[in-house]
């Protein structure tokens, strides 16, 4: 509004050698690139995943499938089975697993970036574990495991914001280096297990399924429900993600000051991105459970392959911390066929190990 | 007049930190903001630039009110250099250089911004370590960057908050040389808070030192560098001499090579007044 | 707002719009009309199942053994991990497994051995079983056959949902007999204190569970029939020292239900002659230590087991009654397998 005021003396820009900007738009174009073909990787991904399972499934099988699914037909009583087993359990499961762990993951960048420190992930702050308290203390209160899923999500979003609010005003308020937040964290995480472990202990036999679930990831008991839901959730939230990277980048890159001086609003972003990162931890808990390591490992995988600028990083996160989950549903679910084991438990193997690298590697991680 | 700060008030809480500070700082002249620990230069850089909001007073940036500005028009008037910025993750000096461009471009980057980076990098001498990641980079290459940043930013203030102080010699006069040819050449208003008086009075065309909140003197190294101030603000015994045009402060010694500071300053103070005019160095005058 | 920006905006709908498409898919005409069974389950659901039923799955143990015990055994094509390992009797092999336990249940797998019924204890996954085999028209019905309180119920249930009436009548004339005998001979005895524990140390037993109700049937009654705070199956940990304290006049072990014969007994035995403050045990002194394994004393809602505590605690007023006739009766006639002997699964006072 007032850019005469402020015009500059110097003339335009430089007549630059065109040279070194277009190798940085070419590095551009080389990301997205690398977006699209992470994107392509997925998608066949996500086929082949559907055609892993006890049940025989070719990948003509699913095209079918997912022919008819979208465009409608006359199902053949022979294909009926299959077309049950591919629509039914297998592409929800598989789908969820996928948008499960883009949530997580872009959630972890979110996360990681705007407390500018690459051991910060959902888990590790202590959301999940009070997300899954919330459900468990909801299933408790009702006593009662046909409640509807409103009931637990709302729950485990409830107690999962308010613990993060608490931490991140405690935080603020006494002026916390990120190593006490952590701390924090684990602190918050060890009660928050404890209280569900609580809660199980006194739970009567109808609820106590219903409240043991919840403490390991699963997408077991997937449906389309949970898809639409979850992936609603995560397809709102990333491009409002993308839409403040360059912000995102200049708090975690330059710093709270600095940003400012980049004239970005830091309190606001940093409130509403950690809200929306704890939204997202907090949808996927209540739909699978408490899924470790991927908002922590995702985002690391990402940022070795495609750098640390966020306008890349989040799109490219989703699809790591996706294929991350794919993979590892998959693996439960043939490691010992017939037999499913959680996709927690198969991410946390691989997971665990890539974090104690992560802490061993980045020496001045905990500054 | 480029830069004008008027009145300028700022709280932390109930703590004032700055009191009604008023200066003025000429396009292409480069201002060199002195004081002790906790003096408020700090303070004062960040209030200028945006990153704290002033109680009271104005900043202006050639006669516009910049309180008026929305944040990201502020941040194409007013640059920062903070005292240093460690990323906590791995990324190159055109990555941390196109921080800079953040006020300008909407979702990405234009050719323009890159242009603007290159011209920056290229400016402050990292031609060769653009892909460099900044971790590899020594402490002077990595406070350039930052310079670099404020430069692709573009604005008509630039403002540095101590960036010398983690420096060795070879790279503080480095970096102090090519602010003051960076104001020079565009006519820009750079303000520096720094530590060394020395390296103020020879690289700096104005000096404004602040005590306390308060600015105590402002005008030319000549003008604002004079010993008795200096003893008040730093507690520090020194002397204060014209060498081939140029201020040097030194801390005097006594012949068992002692140099007073602190409370022992006050006795100094009474016997000021009984020294010998012939034997008070030139800049020492009042 | 730049372009760019705004056309990531406009992502969002399109991506919606993709997520929920959904064609009309219609299901080819076929199948023949079959007679159905309405029963009402554990839970109080109607399930209808199209019967009769010639092929079920049934998850966890003691459901196994009633289906078997009315006769049905034959049906069952698929069971958990579990199940399997307990009672290796049962007529399917490895690839009939379609979970390890209670939950993470391979709904493919047991599509594909395309059950007419899926039988479930109510501590499984069955809300979950339910929406997820509901593409598959597989009804899922609750029978929790671990329930001593709900024996009658449960072989009842079992008994329409596999039209096997006449072995449920069986079992349950079976078990009111052993009722009746205990009863009988019962009726005016002496209660004896007994400190019941299940697999693993110091967890007893509190009132609500089917051994506290055992051991009352027994003529006996629970040292800890005062505690209270138990878990869903009201079982707790107790401190050591109340046990010493509370001087039970028998100690019974009963560990995991296994129809392999196993050789714990001993091991169980020197381990709790050597938990700290035992020796002062009268019971453990005078050897009134009793082990079992949970396949025998555990089955046919634990009326074997209250049996067996019978004989041990009321020698005099018991006499006669041999429990190991029982027993070989419920496992060569009601599980149709063999039994070695009865000394490998319960091993009393002073054996």
């Amino acid at each position: 509004m007032t850019a005469t005021a402020t015009r500059r003396t110097r003339p335009s820009p430089p007549p630059e050698p065109a040279a070194a900007p277009d190798r940085a738009r070419r590095r551009d174009a080389g990301k997205l690139l690398l977006i699209l073909g992470g994107t392509v990787l997925s998608a066949l991904a996500l086929v082949v995943s559907v055609t892993i399972g006890t049940v025989g499934i070719g990948f003509l099988d699913v095209v079918e499938a997912v022919r008819l699914r979208i465009f409608g037909g006359t199902l053949e009583a022979d294909f009926a089975q299959a077309y049950a087993v591919i629509t039914e359990l297998r592409l929800p499961r598989v789908l969820l697993a996928f948008i499960a762990g883009a949530a997580l993951s872009v959630s972890g960048v979110l996360m990681q970036g705007l407390l500018r420190n690459p051991l910060v992930s959902p888990f590790t702050l202590g959301v999940s574990p009070a997300a899954a308290f919330g459900a468990a203390l909801v299933i408790t209160l009702a006593g009662t495991n046909q409640l509807s899923p409103w009931a637990t999500i709302g729950g485990a979003l409830v107690t999962s914001l308010a613990v993060s609010a608490f931490v991140l005003v405690l935080a603020s308020v006494r002026r916390m280096a990120v190593a006490t937040l952590l701390l924090l964290g684990i602190a918050l995480t060890q009660i928050f297990e404890a209280l569900t472990s609580a809660l199980q202990f006194t739970a009567s036999e109808n609820t106590l399924q219903a409240i043991v679930r919840w403490t390991f990831g699963s997408v077991n008991d997937a449906t389309w429900t949970d898809v639409q839901i979850v992936g609603a959730v995560v397809l709102l939230a990333l491009p409002v993600t993308l839409w403040f990277s360059k912000d995102l980048n200049a708090v975690a890159f330059a710093g709270d000051d600095a940003a400012r001086s980049f004239g970005v609003n830091v309190g606001v972003l940093r409130v509403g991105l950690i809200g929306l990162a704890v939204v997202l931890a907090a949808v996927v808990v209540s739909f699978c459970g408490i899924i470790g390591f991927v908002g922590l490992v995702g985002p690391h995988i990402a940022r070795l392959v495609i750098g640390a600028d966020h306008r890349h990083l989040l799109p490219f996160a989703a699809l790591s911390g996706g294929l991350l989950l794919l993979v590892a549903d998959a693996v439960g679910r043939t490691v010992i066929a017939p037999a499913v084991v959680p996709v927690g438990i198969v991410v946390a193997f691989i997971g665990g190990p890539m974090f104690v690298y992560l802490i061993l590697t980045r020496k001045n991680a905990l500054k | 007049m480029s830069l004008s700060v008027t009145d300028l008030t700022f709280r932390y809480g109930r703590r004032q930190i700055l009191d009604e500070v008023t200066f003025d700082v000429a396009s292409g002249q480069f201002c060199a903001l002195l004081g002790p620990n906790g003096s408020g230069k700090s303070t004062l850089v960040k209030a200028i630039a945006g990153v704290h909001r002033p109680a009271s007073g104005t900043v202006t940036v050639d006669g516009t009110d910049t309180a008026t500005l929305g944040r990201r028009e502020h941040a194409r008037v007013v640059g920062y250099v903070p005292q240093h910025g460690d990323a906590p993750f791995d990324l190159t000096v055109r990555e941390a250089v196109v921080l800079g461009r953040t006020p300008h471009f909407g979702l990405a980057p234009t050719t323009q911004d890159w242009a603007m980076v290159e011209d920056a990098i290229e400016r402050m001498g990292l031609g060769d370590l653009a892909e460099r990641s900044m971790s590899e980079l020594s402490g002077g290459q990595a406070q350039r960057a930052l310079i670099a940043r404020a430069l692709a930013q573009d604005t008509r203030v630039l403002l540095l908050d101590e960036p010398t102080s983690a420096l060795d010699l070879r790279y503080q006069i480095e970096t102090l040389q090519l602010v003051r040819q960076i104001t020079r050449e565009q006519g820009i208003s750079a303000l520096i808070a720094i530590h060394d008086l020395n390296h103020a009075a020879r690289y700096c065309d104005q000096v404004v030192v602040l005590h306390g909140g308060h600015i105590l003197t402002d005008g030319t190294p000549q003008e604002a560098l004079d010993a008795p101030t200096l003893r008040d603000v730093y507690e520090v015994d020194v002397e204060v001499h014209l060498r081939e045009g140029v201020v040097e402060v030194r801390p005097r010694i006594d012949e068992h090579g002692y140099t007073l500071t602190g409370s022992q300053i006050g006795s100094l103070a009474d016997a000021h007044v009984a020294f010998d005019p012939a034997d008070e160095p030139v800049g020492a005058r009042r | 707002m730049t372009a760019a920006r705004r056309s990531a905006l406009l992502a969002v709908p399109v991506a919606a719009m993709t997520l929920a498409a959904c064609g009309e898919v219609t299901p080819e005409a076929g199948g023949a009309e079959a007679q159905t069974i309405t029963v009402t389950d554990d839970q109080d659901r109607e399930v209808t199942i199209e019967g009769p039923v010639d092929r079920a799955v049934v998850i966890n143990s003691y459901g196994n053994e009633f289906v078997r015990a009315i006769g049905a055994g034959d049906t069952v094509v698929g069971v958990d991990r579990t199940s399997l390992d307990r009672l290796p009797y049962l007529p399917v092999e490895d690839d009939a497994i379609v979970a390890e336990g209670l939950d993470q249940l391979n709904y493919e797998a047991i599509a594909e051995l395309d059950p007419d019924v899926v039988v479930l204890p109510r501590n499984a996954v069955w809300q979950e079983a339910e929406q997820q085999l509901s593409g598959f028209d597989i009804p899922v019905v609750v029978a929790t056959a671990w329930d001593a309180h709900a024996v009658e119920e449960t072989v009842t249930l079992l008994g329409e949902v596999f039209g096997a009436q006449e072995g449920a009548q069986e079992v349950l004339d079976f078990e009111s007999e052993i009722r009746s005998v205990l009863d009988e001979r019962l009726a005016d005895v002496e209660p004896r204190s007994v400190y019941l524990e299940t697999v693993d140390p110091y967890l007893t037993v509190l009132p609500g569970s089917g051994f506290h109700d055992m051991i009352e049937d027994a003529g006996g009654t629970n040292v800890f029939a005062d505690a209270s705070g138990g878990d869903a199956q009201e079982e707790l940990t107790v401190d050591p020292a109340e046990v010493v304290l509370r001087e039970p006049e028998l100690v019974l072990h009963e560990f995991e239900p296994s129809a392999e014969p196993n050789d714990r007994f001993a091991a169980v035995r020197d381990d709790l002659a050597s938990r700290p403050g035992w020796g002062g045990l009268d019971a453990v002194a005078e050897d009134r230590v009793a082990v079992a394994n949970g396949w025998a004393t555990s089955a046919l809602g634990k009326s074997i087991g209250a049996l067996y505590l019978a004989t041990w605690l009321h020698p005099e007023e018991m006499a006669g009654v041999d429990p190991d006739s029982y027993l070989e009766r419920w496992v060569t006639e009601f599980q149709d397998t063999e039994l070695t002997s009865a000394d490998d699964y319960v091993q009393g006072p002073g054996a």
